[in-house]
């Protein structure tokens, strides 16, 4: 018996031994290769999901979004060959039958059936389970407002690559960090628990426009499209002081949500790459430079009554033939005889050194994409007649842009200034960084001649100027119109039926809230800038004043209400 | 004797113990790690909710965006409850009498 249960014994201890050399040769012997294969099995590495940075306005308005979607591919490798639920599918997700059947005829290893799906057609095709058929994440960025301030903020192609705009010129900014990192999962691929980040955010921007302002530029720019049959125009609204965008405009215009859609014209963006002949606003350049050289008085008479000079065997004349005008009539009249006169006396070499100053001829530095530096000859290459010509606006071409920036030299007391439209980025993690700081730029011109060059301004804008159609209610207005024949190359000389009509001024004159140019390409029914664009511009800045709570400079007395401590009315002020 | 006895018993009695320890021991370390386990399972499918449901916020943020926009409260205000553009001849001033 005794023999029996020692048998019995040393049988169980043989098995026990077994195991436990079994669990030796496994977990000592052979540890290092079976944690490396159970980390294969259980470790997955996936894509760190990357998301574009937002963009918002200057008060913090979200103007693009970023929407979630998932691109359907077919992996050749694993793909059943059901061909009957691959139509199906095609037929639920909108893609064309004869496109799908080439792609697999073509005998890729992998093709997109179609990028960027909604999340309720990835559930429809997940339902579908056909073997080889994948879903990959992907964002798909959405322009929330439409067409609004489409130039500035441009958009992406299909891989949410910047093309336009800020999209493209700040595009590393705003692409995020990709990457992997790794999940656990079990033998049926179910995922546990990961403490790393699965995505990514790129910086987002903030700009320097202001929604609301935007929306009522863009809003009159299509009133006067409307009204003048225009073939284009462009509004460029800016701070003088710090040279921030506060809102560019252009028609025609596109939606950035589709812009295969549109025609490139339409997705120009004309205010930093159209070149035009500015006219009559260009007279600001000669006005300054004279006062500034000492060579003329604001009291001083100019006889401009021949109605017409002779500049290089040329005669220019003025559109309407005009006395013996003061220096401050001249610009308010905007006589062409005046303005040449004043010109002759600073030379071609001074007034290509003022024409260099105000920022003519070479670009801003904008950062958007596509800007033009305008075209100035040096005084080398002018003809006889330039010196007639150019300090009218005629052989210069400037951008709405450069008009806009000179003009912001007088509004800002005399200093050159940057325009840019971002402010700054923001990290992801909310840390805000100024990109472009607001920093005052060299002294142009002095004091004293702003102070008279914004007078004769501000008497366009008032009975007896070319721009009275632009006085703002409440506000004085200094600006100038311009009036430009177009050159038709087909003719090879100036056209007598196309014109550029143009307004440029700041308001309220003495402490400028913003500087703003208006320009429309071939009106027609009227051609003159104090008829087509000053209108427009006393419509956008009456309602901007009113948006931006800017006081009216004439308070009228039956309009203020007096009020105790505590805001008991008290009555009314007469 | 008896005291041989009670060592006996005592003996009997830790050996028992012992290895009623160490069974209760092994079961529970597998309990706690099939919990753990579980409790990532759980926490896995609760991250994979997560991950969808932020999707969708991120969409109907977009839409809200898109319906809070200034041309659609425009066009709400304006053309279908009849408000207006403040009027800058309509502005009154408040002063605060000293």
């Amino acid at each position: 018996m005794g023999k029996r249960v020692y048998f019995v014994f040393i049988l169980i201890a043989l098995g026990f031994l077994a195991v436990v050399g079994r669990l030796f040769d496994l977990m000592v012997l052979n540890h290092d290769k079976f944690v490396k294969k159970s980390a294969n099995q259980r470790i997955a590495e996936v894509d760190i999901q990357v998301r574009r940075g937002m963009i918002f306005d200057r008060k913090g308005r979200r103007l693009v979004a970023n929407l979630e979607r998932g691109s359907v591919y077919l992996d050749r490798a694993n793909f059943g060959g059901n061909e009957e639920k691959l139509y199906q599918l095609a037929k639920m997700i909108d893609v064309n039958n004869n496109e799908l059947s080439g792609q697999l005829k073509s005998n890729k290893n992998f093709f997109w059936i179609k990028r960027k799906i909604t999340l309720e057609e990835i559930a429809k095709v997940e339902n579908l389970k056909i073997g080889g058929i994948g879903i990959t994440p992907e964002a798909k960025r959405s322009y929330t407002l439409g067409s609004l301030a489409s130039h500035i903020i441009g958009f992406v192609n299909l891989d949410n690559k910047g093309l336009e705009g800020v999209e493209a010129k700040y595009d590393k900014e705003l692409t995020g960090e990709g990457g992997k990192y790794a999940v656990q999962r079990d033998a049926r691929g179910n995922r546990f628990y990961s403490e790393d980040d699965a995505e990514n955010f790129g910086n987002s921007i903030v700009l320097t426009i202001d929604e609301g302002l935007q929306y009522i530029v863009e809003k009159e720019l299509d009133e006067a499209m409307k009204k003048w049959r225009a073939a284009a125009a462009t509004v460029v609204m800016m701070n003088p002081f710090t040279g921030e965008i506060l809102a560019i405009s252009n028609r025609p215009t596109y939606d950035p949500n589709n812009p295969v859609k549109t025609s490139p014209a339409s997705r120009r963006n004309r205010a930093v790459t159209d070149v035009y002949e500015p006219g009559s606003t260009f007279k600001i350049v000669t006005a300054s430079g004279v006062l500034e050289e000492k060579l003329a008085r604001e009291d001083e008479k100019i006889d401009c009554s021949g109605g017409g000079i002779e500049v290089g065997g040329k005669i220019i004349k003025d559109a309407h033939p005009h006395g013996v005008l003061t220096f401050m009539e001249v610009i308010q009249k905007s006589s062409n005889v005046g303005t040449i006169k004043l010109a002759e006396r600073l030379g071609k070499q001074r007034l290509y050194k003022y024409i260099k100053k105000f920022g003519f001829g070479d670009k801003t530095g904008i950062d958007l994409p596509g800007e033009v530096s305008g075209l100035v000859k040096s005084p080398e290459r002018w003809s006889g007649v330039s010196i007639g010509a150019m300090p009218i606006g005629q052989e210069v071409g400037v951008t709405p842009l450069q008009i806009v920036t000179a003009y912001s030299v007088i509004a800002n007391g005399g200093y050159k200034v940057h325009p840019h439209v971002v402010k700054g980025s923001i990290t992801e993690d909310g840390t805000f960084s100024e990109i472009n700081k607001p920093e005052p730029g060299p002294q142009i011109v002095s004091k004293r001649v702003v102070d008279i060059v914004t007078r004769a301004l501000m008497m366009v804008t008032q009975e007896g100027g070319t721009a009275k159609y632009a006085e703002v209610i409440g506000n004085r207005v200094a600006g100038k119109t311009g009036t430009a024949q177009m050159y038709d190359r087909s003719i090879g000389r100036y056209s007598s039926t196309d014109f550029i009509g143009s307004f440029v001024g700041f308001v309220p004159a003495e402490k400028p809230a913003f500087a703003m140019v208006v320009v429309v390409w071939k009106p027609r029914g009227e051609i003159y800038g104090g008829l087509v664009a000053a209108p427009v511009f006393k419509n956008i800045a009456e309602k901007a004043l009113t948006y931006l709570n800017v006081p009216r400079e004439d308070m009228i007395k039956k309009n203020v209400l007096v009020v105790d401590k505590g805001g008991n009315m008290a009555g009314i002020l007469n | 004797m008896i005291s041989e006895i009670r060592g006996s018993v005592f003996r009997h009695f830790l050996s028992a113990a012992a290895i009623g320890l160490i069974v209760i021991s092994v079961f529970y370390m597998v309990w706690l790690r099939s919990s753990i386990k579980s409790l990532e399972y759980r926490m896995g499918v609760l991250q994979h909710r997560k991950a969808v449901l932020v999707k969708e916020q991120r969409n109907l943020i977009a839409a809200r965006d898109n319906l809070l926009s200034i041309a659609s409260i425009d066009n709400v205000a304006i053309k279908k409850m009849g408000f207006d553009f403040p009027d800058r001849n309509k502005v009154f001033y408040v002063k605060e009498r000293i």
